[in-house]
């Protein structure tokens, strides 16, 4: 705890407008920083700019106003290959909807972000994908296809591939929009391995309280501006939890 | 819960004598219903005097404390009837907060928007120590404690969504009229017009 913070990811007056017609202000000025290790939540209601929030973070889109940093690095100085390089050798994605290719085996999924650089990796692409899918309980799995899986299981592969990278940030969003309660805390808690043991920065954005509590932060995003931010936890919660569970 | 109940419960499980109930009530509830042995014994000696349980013989060289106790028939009747009877619960707890905000619309200084806030950060946080409690807790030996938690975390789920339908219905909250004293007649009737 009293080691020195660092900050990996800042975003400052981070605007996008899209001018399909009419012009949306998606986002308006957002500032936010997150810590080396840290695990942050953005929650807001849909059409807050959540996603398109965590997509300037992940330099998948470009924002119309202000810089994202990314461990010191402006990543707007970043193009082509350069920016691709970045994005890869720092990030890794969890999607709502899985985004695994159904016509590979989980273990070609988790794969397959590192296949087109198979010759230039270092190790056994093959061997560390199997140990992911065996970090998230999956490993018996591993030539099943995507549509022989729950959507609790291909979402587990769906953070085995984020990992395959081993990158220092995870992106994630909505990752339990798309499976039932159980199955989200398992992909939650999963990400929240992901921090405490694999000491990763993670970021996810939700409308879901419950996926939000299991945040050591949370920034409040409302109609593209954030609105608020706080830290969870602490003496004063867990004494109110003593409470609500009668046991104070 | 009441004491009475889960002794009767237990015993109907197997006859035994009071300090083995307290650990069966541990390996059955958790620890967090822990109770002292002096309540179980009185506990045991009122159910004892309402014919719900009876002491079984005991043998010569046995002392007090090792007396096993049996239920009876009405014991069983009257275990039968709790199970079979719903239990309500208390939802005057939200009320405080129901207060706090609605008195915010009209008397300032802070507005309701930052009430609710205020409110949403602290459910949160009692959230996230339930969901890490519930990350520590081991499914295999500790389900009833992990269900329990569980139970704390839905509820305050749902705490935090009635939080977000007042907020998307502040505007309208906003419109209501401010509260106004209306003066009730009292003592000697008025005599002249009143407005």
């Amino acid at each position: 705890m009293s080691e020195p913070t660092e900050t990996m990811i800042i975003a400052e007056g981070l605007t996008k407008i899209y001018t399909d017609g009419t012009e949306v202000r998606a986002l308006d000025g957002v500032d936010l920083s997150v810590e080396r290790g840290e695990f942050v939540a953005i929650m807001g209601p849909s059409g807050s700019g959540k996603s398109t929030l965590l997509n300037l973070i992940g330099t998948l889109d470009v924002p119309t106003a202000g810089h994202v940093i990314v461990e010191g690095v402006d990543v707007s100085t970043l193009q082509g290959n350069a920016l691709a390089d970045f994005r890869r050798a720092k990030i890794g994605f969890v999607f709502q909807l899985f985004n695994l290719v159904p016509i590979l085996s989980a273990v070609e999924n988790v794969m397959l972000p590192l296949i087109p650089y198979r010759r230039q990796c270092k190790f056994d692409l093959e061997g560390r994908a199997r140990e992911l899918l065996d970090a998230v309980g999956l490993v018996e799995r591993a030539s099943h296809l995507p549509s022989q899986l729950s959507g609790g299981e291909q979402q587990r592969v769906a953070v085995a591939r984020a990992l395959v990278n081993e990158p220092a940030i995870v992106l994630a969003d909505e990752p339990t929009g798309n499976v039932d309660t159980r199955a989200g805390d398992e992909v939650m808690e999963l990400l929240r391995q992901v921090c405490d043991d694999g000491g990763r920065t993670v970021v996810v954005v939700t409308h879901s309280p419950r996926v939000a509590a299991f945040a050591d932060r949370v920034y409040f995003l409302k109609d593209g501006a954030i609105v608020d931010q706080t830290r969870l936890g602490g003496e004063r919660s867990l004494e109110a939890v003593w409470a609500r569970l009668g046991l104070a | 819960m009441t004491v009475k109940h889960t002794l009767l419960a237990l015993l109907n499980h197997t006859s035994t004598h009071g300090y083995e109930l307290r650990g069966l009530m541990e390996a059955a509830l958790g620890d967090h219903w822990v109770i002292n042995t002096g309540q179980i014994y009185s506990t045991l000696s009122r159910l004892e005097r309402d014919g719900l349980v009876v002491r079984q013989p005991a043998s010569v060289d046995e002392a007090a404390e090792r007396t096993a106790y049996e239920l009876t028939q009405d014991g069983r009747a009257e275990l039968e009837h709790w199970y079979h009877e719903p239990l309500s619960r208390d939802y005057r707890l939200r009320d405080a907060f129901h207060a706090k905000l609605m008195l915010s619309f009209f008397s300032g200084p802070v507005p309701p928007g930052e009430v609710l806030q205020a409110q949403r950060r602290e459910l949160l946080s009692e959230m996230h120590e339930l969901t890490s409690m519930r990350a520590e807790a081991d499914p295999a030996r500790e389900l009833p404690w992990l269900l329990l938690l569980e139970g704390a975390i839905m509820h305050l789920e749902a705490d935090l969504r009635w939080l977000d339908m007042c907020q998307a219905r502040l505007n309208e909250l906003r419109q209501m009229p401010t509260p106004r004293h209306i003066s009730r007649p009292r003592g000697r009737p008025p005599t002249g017009e009143t407005s």
